[in-house]
This record gives C-alpha cells, sequence and structure tokens, in this order.
C-alpha cells in the first residue's frame, strides 16, 4: 500500500513539475533581435535653430487626426509661458527656452514620440500592442491593449499619453508618423505645414548625413551632436540644436543601446530556472524522504 | 526743319525714357505677386523695390553665394569683393523658385522647400519687425491673407 | 468543526444555509454580525464600493490622479507590488514543510497557503479595477503575446500562480464539504503544486523587480540596479515568514475559536522557528542592497535628501527588524519575534513603494506632490483591503484552516 502511493505520488510530481516547465517554457521570453532590417526606413530632422514658435505643425497634427479643438487656439502664445507635454488630445506640442546666448531669440522645441529604432514602448508591451513598421513609424494598436500603461513606465522619452477620462475605450494616444500618409508616397502633416523648413523629412540614413553637413558647415551655429542617432539605441526623430541638449529638457544619459537590453539577463535566466529549479528541489524531497525512511 | 523736330523728339522720347531704363537696369520688378504656392493663404504682393532699397545688398536673400550646393569661390580664388560688387549682372541673380523646390526632394532632402526658403529669408528681418514667429498672429497681420478672407475681398 | 451544533438536514439547501452560517440559527448568526470591527468595515464598504462602480462607470480618472508620467499609482503599488511579496507565505511555508521536511510547521502551511491564495486573488482584482480595459485582462494569455515583456511573465504566472495556490488549499475546502475521493487526488499532487508554485514564484516574485528594469532613468540610482530581481525574491522570502507569523498572531487573538490544540500549543515554538528563517532573511537581504549601492559606486549619493530616505529603508526597516529578531531568536521570545514580523513586513511594503512611486521618476518638478494619491483613491484601496479581510474571515470561520477536520483526523494532510 505504502509503495503504491508512493508510485503514484512520483508520477504525480513529475508530470505537474514537468507540465510547467512545458507550460512556462514555451510562452516566455525569447530574446529581442537588434534592428538591423529596413535601412530605407524614414526619419524627420528637426533643426531648432530654425524653428520660429509659430505651431503649424501643432495645428496642422490636429486637423490631419481629427483631433478635438483644443481649449486655447493654436495662434495664442501664451501657451508658451508653461512646458506643456503630448495628451491624449494632442500628438504633439512646441515649448518655449529661454536662450542666454541670445535673450530675445527664444529656442522651440517640438516635442512628440520620437519612433525609436528598437522601442522600448514595443519590448514592454504584453500584449505586443506596438508595431515598428518598416516605413519606422511605431505603431499602437487599440484593439489587444488592456491598458496596463507599461509602456509608458519604460519610455524614456515620456511620449505616450493616456486617455483616463474614457470608461470603456480608454487607449494610449500618441504621434503616428503619419504612417498612413508616408505609405502613400507623402509627408507628415507637421513637416507639410512648417513654414520654415524646421522639420525636413526623408529616409533616415539620408538625414543624418544632411545633419552631419550642417554641423560641419556651420560649426558655430549647430551643438556637434544629433540627438537621436545613438540615444536608447537610435530614434526616427533627429535634433539639431544650437545649445546644449540638456538645457532643453531632453532627457539626458540615456544608455546607447535599446533600453529592452536591460531586462535580456533576467528573461534569459527563466528557461534556465524552469530547468534547474525541478531538479533541485526534487533532490531536496528525495532526500527528506530518504532521511524519514531511515529513521 | 521737318528733319530737326523728328530729331527733337526722338531725343526728348529718348531722355524721357532714360530714368526707366536706368531704373529698369536695377531690376526692373517693382511689385511681385508670389503664388507658385498658395495653399493656404492667398498669394502674397511682396514689394521687391522697397526691399531693394531697404538691403545692404542682394545677397541679403538672394544667397547665390556661399550656399551650400555651391562651394565658396574664395576657397580656390583671391576675391576682391568690390570687383565683384560693381560687375554683378543683376539679370542673372536667379529667383528663389528657380533652387527650391515646391515639396520636399527626396533625393537632396537637406534643401529647403520654396515655402521654407520664403520663410527663412523673410524672418531674418521680420522677427522683430510685425512679431511674426514672435506672434503668430503676425502671418495673416504682416503678409499673408487667409484664403477665406481674400475670396471676401 | 470545533462547536458547531450541526443538525443533519435532508435536504440540500437547508445543509448549504447550514455550512454559510455555521450551523447557527438564522437569527442568531445575524446578532453575531453587529460587531464594532463590522460596523467599521460596513462603513468603509459604503464609501469605496460606489467609488469602484464609478470608475467602471466614468473612468479612471474618477478616482486616481494617474497621469501620462505617472501611470502607476498605490492601486499597484500597494494591491500588485505589496501585495505580492507578502503572499509568498504560500510558497515558503509548502516548501519548508513539504520540500525540506520541516513537518514541524504543519500546523501553519494551510495558512500560509490561503493567505498567498487571497494575496494573489486580491492582485487580481486590483488589477483588474486599474487596468484600461480590464474585460480584456486574459489577453497575454490567449490573444496576443509579447514574449519580450517581464509583463508578459508576470501576467502569466500570477494566472498559473493563482491556480497553483488554489489547488493547494483545495484540502481544505474539500474537507468543508466532505468531498473525500476528491480531496485524495487533491494532496497527491501537493508536492507537485508546491515545486511547481517555487518556480513560478522565484520567476514572477523577481519579475516585479525586474519590471523596472525598463524605466532606468526613472528610478533613483540608489534603488535602481541590476540585481533588483534579485532584491525582490529574496525580500519575498522573508517577506513570506514574517507574514505567516503576523496572520498567524492576528488569528490567534481574533479567531481563537477557530484554532485547535496543536495550533495553539505550538504556535509560539513555530514562530521563533520562523522567525529564524526571517532572520536569515533579511540579513542576506540587507547585504545584496549594500552590495547594488557598492556595484554601481553610490556611496556619494547617500548624502542627498533621496540617500537619507534609501538609509532610512535600509537601517530603520531592514537592518534593525533584523537585529530584533536575532535578539528574539536568542531570547526565545514569540512577543518579540512578533514585533520584528511586523516591522519587518513594514520595510518590505516601503521598499516595494519606494521602487515604484516614490522613488519612481524622482527627478520631475512637482514630483512628491504628483506621488500622493487622491482621497477617493485612498477609499478605493481600504475597501479592497475591507473585502480582503472580510473573506479570509470567513473562510477560517468556515473551513478547517488553524484546526484538522475532526473527520479527516485518520489521514491528516
Amino acid at each position: 500500500m505504502a509503495n503504491n502511493v508512493n508510485r503514484r505520488e512520483f508520477l504525480a510530481t513529475l508530470a505537474v513539475a514537468g507540465g510547467t516547465v512545458l507550460v512556462g517554457g514555451s510562452t516566455d521570453a525569447f530574446a529581442s533581435k537588434n534592428l538591423s532590417g529596413w535601412p530605407d526606413r524614414f526619419g524627420m530632422l528637426v533643426d531648432l535653430t530654425e524653428c520660429v514658435g509659430c505651431r503649424s505643425c501643432e495645428r496642422a497634427c490636429n486637423e490631419a487626426n481629427a483631433l478635438p479643438q483644443p481649449a486655447v487656439p493654436f495662434d495664442e502664445k501664451s501657451v508658451f509661458d508653461e512646458k506643456r507635454r503630448p495628451t491624449a488630445s494632442a500628438y504633439t506640442v512646441v515649448n518655449r527656452y529661454e536662450n542666454p546666448a541670445s535673450p530675445g531669440a527664444p529656442i522651440y522645441r517640438k516635442v512628440q514620440c520620437n519612433h525609436c529604432n528598437e522601442p522600448s514602448c514595443a519590448s514592454a508591451c504584453p500584449v505586443r500592442a506596438y508595431t515598428k513598421t518598416p516605413e519606422g513609424a511605431v505603431l499602437y494598436n487599440k484593439d489587444v491593449c488592456f491598458g496596463c500603461r507599461y509602456c509608458m513606465v519604460a519610455c524614456p522619452f515620456y511620449a505616450p499619453a493616456y486617455d483616463y477620462e474614457s470608461a470603456l475605450e480608454p487607449r494610449v494616444v500618441k504621434c503616428t508618423f503619419c504612417h498612413e500618409r508616408v505609405k502613400k508616397g507623402g509627408i507628415p502633416a507637421c513637416a507639410a505645414a512648417c513654414p520654415v523648413g524646421t522639420l525636413t523629412f526623408g529616409k533616415r540614413k539620408d538625414l543624418i548625413e544632411v545633419a552631419r553637413r550642417k554641423i560641419r558647415k556651420s560649426p558655430e551655429r549647430y551643438v556637434d551632436r544629433i540627438y537621436g542617432e545613438i540615444e536608447a539605441g537610435g530614434t526616427s526623430w533627429l535634433y539639431l540644436s544650437g545649445v546644449p541638449f540638456e538645457s532643453l529638457d531632453y532627457p539626458k544619459d540615456l544608455p546607447e543601446k535599446p533600453i529592452v537590453e536591460n531586462t535580456k539577463g533576467f528573461l534569459s535566466a527563466v528557461p534556465l530556472v524552469l530547468t534547474m529549479w525541478p531538479a533541485l528541489l526534487g533532490m531536496c524531497y528525495a532526500a527528506n524522504r530518504n532521511k524519514e525512511e531511515k529513521e | 526743319m521737318k528733319r530737326a523736330i523728328v530729331l527733337s523728339i526722338v531725343s526728348g522720347c529718348i531722355l524721357a525714357l532714360a530714368p526707366a531704363l536706368a531704373a529698369g537696369a536695377g531690376s526692373g520688378q517693382k511689385k511681385l505677386v508670389l503664388n507658385r504656392i498658395a495653399e493656404e493663404y492667398a498669394p502674397v504682393v511682396f514689394d521687391h523695390a522697397m526691399h531693394e532699397g531697404q538691403a545692404s545688398g542682394c545677397n541679403d536673400c538672394h544667397h547665390q553665394h556661399g550656399t551650400s550646393a555651391v562651394q565658396s569661390c574664395g576657397d580656390c580664388h583671391k576675391i576682391d569683393a568690390a570687383a565683384f560688387k560693381r560687375s554683378a549682372d543683376v539679370r542673372k541673380i536667379r529667383a528663389c523658385r528657380d533652387c527650391h523646390p515646391a515639396s520636399v526632394q527626396p533625393g537632396d532632402p537637406g534643401k529647403p522647400t520654396l515655402k521654407a526658403a520664403y520663410h527663412r529669408a523673410c524672418f531674418r528681418c521680420h522677427k522683430e519687425i510685425g512679431s511674426v514667429g514672435k506672434d503668430p498672429k503676425g502671418c495673416t497681420e504682416t503678409c499673408h491673407a487667409a484664403k477665406a478672407q481674400a475670396k471676401r475681398d | 468543526m470545533s462547536n458547531e451544533t450541526l443538525v443533519k438536514a435532508d435536504n440540500f439547501s437547508a445543509r448549504f444555509m447550514d455550512k454559510l452560517m455555521m450551523g447557527m440559527p438564522r437569527a442568531e448568526y445575524a446578532r453575531r454580525l453587529v460587531t464594532p470591527f463590522n460596523a467599521a468595515a460596513a462603513i468603509i464598504l459604503a464609501i469605496g464600493l460606489p467609488l469602484i462602480v464609478l470608475r467602471f462607470t466614468n473612468g479612471l480618472a474618477t478616482i486616481t490622479h494617474s497621469s501620462n508620467e505617472y501611470p502607476w499609482s498605490i492601486l499597484l503599488g500597494w494591491g500588485l507590488f505589496s501585495g505580492v511579496p507578502l503572499s509568498a507565505t504560500g510558497y515558503v511555508m509548502a516548501t519548508a514543510c513539504y520540500i525540506f521536511g520541516y513537518k514541524k510547521y504543519h500546523p501553519l502551511v494551510r495558512l500560509g497557503v490561503l493567505t498567498g491564495f487571497m494575496g494573489y486573488l486580491f492582485a487580481v482584482i486590483y488589477l483588474l479595477i486599474d487596468i484600461g480595459r480590464p474585460w480584456r485582462i486574459y489577453y497575454p494569455m490567449a490573444v496576443s503575446y509579447g514574449p519580450t515583456s517581464v509583463l508578459f511573465l508576470v501576467a502569466w504566472h500570477v494566472a498559473t500562480y493563482l491556480t497553483v495556490q488554489l489547488l493547494e488549499f483545495s484540502p481544505a475546502i474539500l474537507e468543508w464539504i466532505n468531498a473525500r475521493r476528491t480531496r485524495k487526488w487533491a494532496i497527491m499532487i501537493t508536492i507537485g503544486m508546491t515545486i511547481g508554485g517555487v518556480i513560478l514564484s522565484t520567476l514572477h516574485q523577481s519579475a516585479l523587480g525586474a519590471l523596472f528594469l525598463m524605466a532606468p532613468g526613472k528610478l533613483h540610482p540608489l534603488w535602481y540596479s541590476p540585481f533588483i530581481p534579485v532584491f525582490f525574491f529574496i525580500s519575498s522570502i522573508y517577506a513570506g515568514f514574517c507574514m505567516v507569523i503576523a496572520v498567524s498572531t492576528v488569528v490567534n487573538r481574533f479567531l481563537k475559536d477557530r484554532t485547535d490544540q496543536t495550533f495553539r500549543e505550538t504556535l509560539d515554538g513555530l514562530t521563533v522557528g520562523l522567525g529564524k528563517g526571517a532572520c536569515i532573511g533579511i540579513f542576506v537581504y540587507f547585504v545584496l542592497r549594500v552590495i547594488g549601492v557598492a556595484h554601481d559606486d553610490n556611496w556619494a549619493l547617500l548624502a542627498t535628501p533621496y540617500g537619507l530616505w534609501f538609509l532610512t529603508e535600509l537601517l530603520a526597516f531592514v537592518l534593525v527588524p533584523g537585529i530584533v529578531l536575532t535578539i528574539a531568536v536568542k531570547r526565545n521570545s514569540a512577543r518579540l519575534v512578533r514585533l520584528g514580523a511586523f516591522w519587518a513586513i513594514a520595510g518590505v511594503v516601503l521598499t516595494r513603494l519606494n521602487v515604484s512611486i516614490i522613488a519612481f521618476n524622482w527627478n520631475l518638478a512637482g514630483h512628491l506632490h504628483h506621488i500622493v494619491p487622491p482621497a477617493r483613491e485612498v477609499f478605493v484601496v481600504l475597501a479592497i483591503a475591507t473585502m480582503h479581510i472580510l473573506i479570509f474571515r470567513w473562510i477560517l470561520n468556515r473551513m478547517p484552516v488553524v484546526a484538522e477536520h475532526p473527520d479527516f483526523a485518520d489521514d491528516p494532510h
């Protein structure tokens, strides 16, 4: 009788522990690959020395995406008195910064999702609601999102906004890089609207060359850095500035590698635990049973 | 007698025309209508003659020299600027639209579009004058008529 | 159960009502319900439950100040990040008793498993309230997989582990409803469930910390470390021991009539034993946190305001309770162990709140203002915590958790 129970217990143990390994192993993480594909993906070069703060980009984005009318109209400059950020009804905003070198000529900075090469939001999302497209845009799929908001924790640029007001259809809101327009051969609405050519749309690799040429041609005009070239693994939106980027509230000290790399060590330990723990614990159990039987 | 009258009339005409010719030798253009790109706003009426008087030289706006596309002559040659100024053939100064495309060219994304070229040129001075850039309302106050407005006028 | 005046009724509904009202006639049961604690609970629920309804009819913004910079608040900071380590009671007790063979802790195993199961169940409830579309909570399991995400792992594990805990606790339920044969089957899978439970717990306890590996620039460097998954895992072990000590203390004080003699007589000795385990866990954890500071050479940061807060957490809420527990164990004083245990639990909650809320986005303007939750959110959390306690008490009052069922004394588990 005792032997029967032992055998049954043993088989049950194996079945359950093995089942855990199978279930766990087939669903837990495998490492993400580096983004080396799509060399012709698009980017946007933002020359902050040209921006005049007219907010035509905000207006164009609002119209192109049928966003609600803002409380303050687009030609109202008092909005610049406070620093704003993209919200559930504004994919992009422009902020004003005083330039200590030229007090009367402030600097304007456009803020929106940077469409990273290897987006943290996409890596963080447990339901794969984000996609990096061949055109370069990082798109959000509201049809699978269940609102955990981990993407908002993960984004180093604080880009995603969330519609907390909605009871039935809350969703993440962010710039789409006008993906539909771009796929049809057009350019994003903000770039089309900019009167001074602050925003230059083109292939990311070409824009890096354009930016480097600009810095070389006018070293007194630009800080020698293309923000977005390598930050967090590189972003589609690239920035040139006449003043250090930290003074314009750009996140500093971002690692050069995609942030998801930080989790690869942990996630790769998962199958190791799933394999070793049953054996280790099984041995402890067996050793204890052996000791008990001897007593 | 008849020959004298004809001669005086002709010379009189020439004399009358001379200032006009001389003026034409400057640029020949007084007011330009910029209508190559007119999507959101009505065509802009640009007083070329007035701005010509305000500028210190053609190069203030027509930056044919030292552009990113053209290597500056001084990179290789010793230049006497005064010599160039006297000998400038204004008929060769090209219009903005001759170099700047209406929409961004994929092959040369670094070249500003025509809209960007206009505004960058204008904003060099108009950032202070007319508050354009400082106050977005300045767009319609200073230069542009909104299309809806233009239709009404 | 010990003092039931069970009248064997013929029909199912009468037996069902007997089980629900613990064998008491209706009037007597109703009278028993009127207590000061129940009155306070009723008030809290009267405020909190309508707020929860409001959340579902009018959106999250009605009960929380979560924003675009601060997507997570105390609903998750308490319910998930604090609740889960405090629910480690199940796996630590089952492992200690069944795998490592510490049979003497048997009286506390079911209590640990129940505490753990309830903790995870309520973590899911907090999640259902916090996530934007709760009706889609099963999506990571069945609709769309995001395996690069640590949160994907957490989702799968919480779901699986909840099942494991329920199965581990099922013998108690089956004894309550007298399902002898099913109970036999449930007992057979205990070892497998226990091993599965440890595996899952190792991974998801550490995964909750690994979540923050995606936010290196946002979490204060004294709390951010590549070792954060290890910190979370080790602290969950001693949190489990301390929670068993704490819960058994409360049960022994307020629900003594549900305990059996074995439980009452051995409790103090077991408490000191658990205190030993907690001691080891706490000191290992303390050293690991110091290694974390050394690894990134963050010593200079200890002199900043957040550095002082970090030292408060590490010294006053990890080292000191560790010392208290050591002294208590040496003196064999169950009372002092309990003090140390409650203190250590406060430290675990503090560190979880620090990582998920207080030290998160520490460098944003107006940070300290942003992290204070609105009163509505506090009441929602209180209401859910009250429900948690009420349901826990309901189960303890009826099922054989801290006492052995007399009908099954011949086949104990």
